[in-house]
Parts: C-alpha cells; structure tokens; sequence
C-alpha cells in the first residue's frame, strides 16, 4: 500500500504537469477550430462547427504544407542515415588523436538550431556570400538559395543535415564501439571479406540501433521548423512545412480559428506516429 | 595496392568531413570580425584583410542584447530545475518498481516529447496572453521545463537503473526512510547524469526558437535565438559581422555545455537507450 502511494505521488504530478502544458492546448484547439475567430477583429467571432474543417480540407496550401513536410521527412532522413554512417565509420577507426574528431565532428548537435540556419544563411546569402561565390565562378549559374524552389529545398536538407548526421553518426559509433569482437575474428579467420563483414555480421547488429536513430530522426523532422524559417524570412516561398503554416496561419494572418484547425490534424498525426513508434521500445524498458 | 586505396578513402573522407563541419564555423566566426566594407567584397575573403573586434562589443549596446542574455538565462534555469523536480521522483520509481501501468506512463511520457510545438503553441499564447505572463522569461521556463520532461525521466531512469536497489536497502535496514536512502545513496551514484541531464536540458531549453518567438512580444522579453532571428531582416540585414557577434555570444555557453557533456551525449539524447 505505501508503495502504491509513492508510485501515485511520484508519477501522477508529472503526468498532471505534461498534460497541462501539451494535452490541454489540444482540447483548446479543438475548441477554438469550430470559431471564425482572428484577432484583431474579436466582434466578427461566430460559431462556424465545421467551417474551418471544410475550409482546410479544400486548402492547396495546407496539402501543399504537408507534402512538403514529407518530402523533407525523407529526404533529410536519406542525407542524414549516409552521411551519419560515414561519419561513425570514419570515427570508428582507432589512431592517435581519434578522440578530438570524435568530438569536433559532433560539434553541430547541441547548438540552437536558429543560429545554425542563420549561419548557412551568412553561407548562402545572394550576392555577398561564399556558396554564391562558388557557384558562380565555378558553375557559372547565378542561384538564389534563397527564392524558393528546389535550391530553397536543398538548402534546408543540408541545414538540417549538418546539424542531424552528426547525431545518426554518434548513435551508430556507441553501436559500432559496442560491438563483440569475436563474430568479426571468426569470420575473417574463415577468410571474409571487409564488404562480407560489414554486411552479414556488423549491420544485422546494428540493426536496432540503426532503427532507433532513424526513429528518433523522423520523430523531430515532423516538426522541422527553423532552418526553413531563415531560409525564408526575407526570401521565396512554397517549402513551407506544416510547422511553418501554422505559424504564418496563426501568428502573421492571426487567424485563430483556422491555425487551431490545422494544429489539431497536426497534433493527432503526431501523437499517433508518436504513440505508435515509441511503443517499440518495449524491450529497451525491462 | 587494395589497403593503399582504402586509406586514401578514408583520409578524403576525413578532410571532408573535417571541413564540412568546421568551415561554416570558421566562416561566421571571421565574418563577425569584419569591417562594414570587408563583409561586401566580391570574392568573399576567407581570411580578414584587417581584424576589428568593434562588433563584438557594439552589440551590446546597439540592441538589448543583456536583455536576450538575461531572458534566456532564466529560462534556461527555471525550465532546468522544473525538468528535474517532476522527473526524478518519477525517474525514480519507474527504475525501482514494477507496477501495472508501468509501460504507458514511460510511453505516454516519452511521445509527449514529439508533439510538434506548433500544434500547442495557439492556445498556450491566448492563455498566457489573458493572464498577462506572455514576454515573461518564466513563463517559457516553466513550458520548457514541460518539454524537458520526457527527457529527465527516460534518461535519469537509465542512471537510477544501474545502481543495485540492494545499496539502498542495506541502508534502509538501519532505520533510514527511502527518501533518506535516496537522497544519500542513489543521487550521488548518479550525479555524472544528473549534471549531464542537466546541462543538455538547459542547451536545449538555450536554443528553442518557435515557442520564444511566439510567446515573446517586446524586445526586452526575448531570449536570444528569437534576438538573433530579428537581426535577419531589417536594417540589419546585411550587417553579417554583428550578427555574427551576437550568433557567436549565443553559441559559446552551449559549446562549454557540449564539452562537458561529450561523454554522455548519445545516451542523453537517445533517452537513456544507447550507452
């Protein structure tokens, strides 16, 4: 019985304080999505039900926002998983000085993303910086980075790719350091080949390990938000994610009721995707 | 000749890497020591053609820099030690006890963590807006600390997991509660976590961008990743080497946090679940 209580006293004001702060704005928003509602013109809110759903469903740019969300989600995901695996092979290797790649390589990680996309801003800014330096003598094409586009999508992939390899190559080198030296010896000692090795014996090993870095990547790239923020700002538009509608939906046109209706689709999406992913860590919980 | 090839791969693979990740560091940090005519050159100067260290030190008084420093400082800490107040006694039993409802508490706990902060940001800013706690540094500390949970409880349960229950047994044998026996035994067998946890809570709290920029209206309410954002349009557009500066202040602090943290950043990040 005491045990029951320290379990209840000890879990219950967590869960009490996340619902709070991220179960509650749903129920808000489900509430708010059945108002015409846009702040600066409080005396034209009226009950509309299922107006804004309507609306939504008929939007070009919300389907627009979501495929681009996506289009990222995978792309990045691709770029991320080879460049992240480059990254732990390269680290793998034991030499004199290994421990300063292993963390200068991995330096991206922590940083606040907006300075980072506002770093690759100063990289890519038309007319005065060195990848539009590049680009012109070498390639002799004028991009603009900036403007929208297929230059705008790469962009953002390599923004978040710079920052997010480092992260996949960290979780597969933990794996790769963790590896059991005797399968590997049998093996060549049978006489397999490097490429061999590397595919029958260390990637099935990894293999939960690829997984769970793969998870946690498409976990936060359903959210992408900030390099395609400074990519935009001031520039083209049209890679707008669904992060990105909802803020210009909901805090440039301050269309409450609409932005509301867009965050509930969104937030049961996740939630779902969420939900349904995370319970496969069932065995990491024993 | 095969061996030679592989080495060869590999050291190009390494100056790419080296210079993939070092060189857009590199190139902010010149850019903020030059001056106002260098940044415009065609080519671009790799190197300064003169050093000024001007920007570094107008930024602080050309924009409420102290401000954006300040805001983001006490939110960082408040959402810091709000983290930690509800995830380690959760952490806590969720290590030491098997009960029923075990397994959705940790996963219901753990996918809050992906809800995208843009489907919960609306009625949050309404919210706070009629209480009047919107531009306050606390308000967003204590909405971090929220964030901030899922990542105390899975990654501190980790830590909480590997000390024996049978150290803090012994000890509760000789009269002591389990508090007692926690706060003695546990909590300082885990403090290499705890300070970890800690400092990748506070960097993450340091740079989150889309709650700040929305929740904060003035400019002394603002933390410094939404400061940084503004330079980017307006009159200070092009003013790279100011920007620059201020990106660079806001970097540094983060940079410390990640050297300390180096050793225990996968597991922080994968809550808990790679070591």
């Amino acid at each position: 019985m005491r045990t029951k209580n320290l379990i209840l006293i000890t879990t219950l004001p967590t869960l009490f304080y996340l619902f709070f702060w991220l179960f509650y704005p749903f129920l808000y928003n489900i509430f708010f999505s059945t108002f015409y509602y846009r702040l600066p013109r409080p005396e034209l809110t009226r009950f509309i039900g299922v107006g804004n759903y309507i609306s939504l469903f008929m939007d070009y740019d919300f389907y627009l926002a979501a495929r681009n969300t996506v289009i990222f989600i995978l792309v990045c995901l691709a770029v991320e998983f080879a460049l992240g695996l480059l990254i732990a092979l390269c680290l793998f290797r034991e030499f004199r000085g290994i421990g300063i790649f292993r963390t200068l390589l991995i330096i991206p990680i922590l940083l606040p993303p907006i300075s980072v996309a506002i770093i690759w801003r100063l990289m890519i800014f038309p007319g005065m910086s060195i990848i539009d330096f590049i680009t012109q003598t070498l390639l002799n094409v004028k991009i603009n980075w900036m403007a929208g586009g297929l230059p705008s999508y790469i962009i953002v992939t390599l923004i978040d790719a710079w920052q997010w390899s480092p992260f996949i190559g960290l979780i597969l080198l933990a794996g790769m350091l963790g590896l059991p030296p005797e399968p590997i010896e049998a093996a060549r000692i049978d006489g397999a080949s490097t490429t061999t090795v590397f595919f029958k014996i260390v990637i099935p090993y990894l293999k939960p390990i690829i997984l769970i870095a793969l998870i946690l990547r498409f976990l936060d790239l359903i959210k992408l938000f900030d390099p395609i923020y400074a990519v935009v700002t001031g520039g083209g538009s049209g890679i707008e994610t669904i992060s990105v509608y909802i803020y210009k939906r909901g805090f440039k046109v301050l269309d409450i009721g609409y932005g509301a209706t867009i965050s509930v689709i969104f937030w049961i999406a996740a939630f779902l995707a969420a939900n349904l992913i995370v319970r496969r860590f069932k065995e990491y919980l024993v | 000749m095969k061996a030679n090839i592989w080495k060869v791969a590999t050291l190009i693979a390494f100056v790419f890497l080296t210079l993939w990740t070092l060189l857009p560091i590199y190139y902010a940090f010149i850019t903020a020591f030059k001056s106002r005519i260098e940044i415009t050159y065609w080519p671009p100067t790799l190197i300064p053609t003169e050093f000024t260290s001007h920007y570094w030190i107008i930024v602080w008084f050309d924009r409420p820099t102290v401000a954006y420093y300040r805001n983001t400082i006490i939110a960082g800490v408040i959402s810091t030690l709000v983290a930690l107040a509800f995830s380690i006694p959760t952490a806590y039993t969720c290590a030491r006890f098997s009960f029923r409802n075990r397994a959705d508490v940790l996963f219901t706990i753990l996918t809050f963590r992906f809800l995208p902060p843009a489907a919960v940001v609306l009625p949050i800013y309404i919210f706070l807006r009629q209480l009047a706690l919107l531009d306050m540094p606390i308000s967003l500390g204590l909405l971090y600390g929220a964030i901030n949970i899922p990542i105390g409880v899975w990654v501190l349960r980790s830590y909480i997991r590997e000390i024996p229950p049978e150290l803090e047994e012994s000890y509760m044998i000789d009269g002591y509660s389990r508090l007692r026996a926690f706060f003695n035994i546990t909590l300082p067998l885990i403090r290499p976590g705890l300070v970890a946890v800690s400092l990748i809570i506070l960097a993450l709290s340091w740079g989150e961008f889309i709650f700040a920029s929305i929740l904060t209206t003035s400019p002394a309410g603002k933390t410094l990743p939404v400061g940084i954002s503004e330079y980017m349009g307006g009159e200070w557009g092009y003013e790279w080497n100011k920007i620059m500066a201020v990106t660079f202040y806001a970097i540094i602090p983060v940079i410390i946090a990640f050297f300390i943290v180096r050793k225990h950043l996968a597991r922080g990040l994968t809550f808990g679940i790679v070591r």
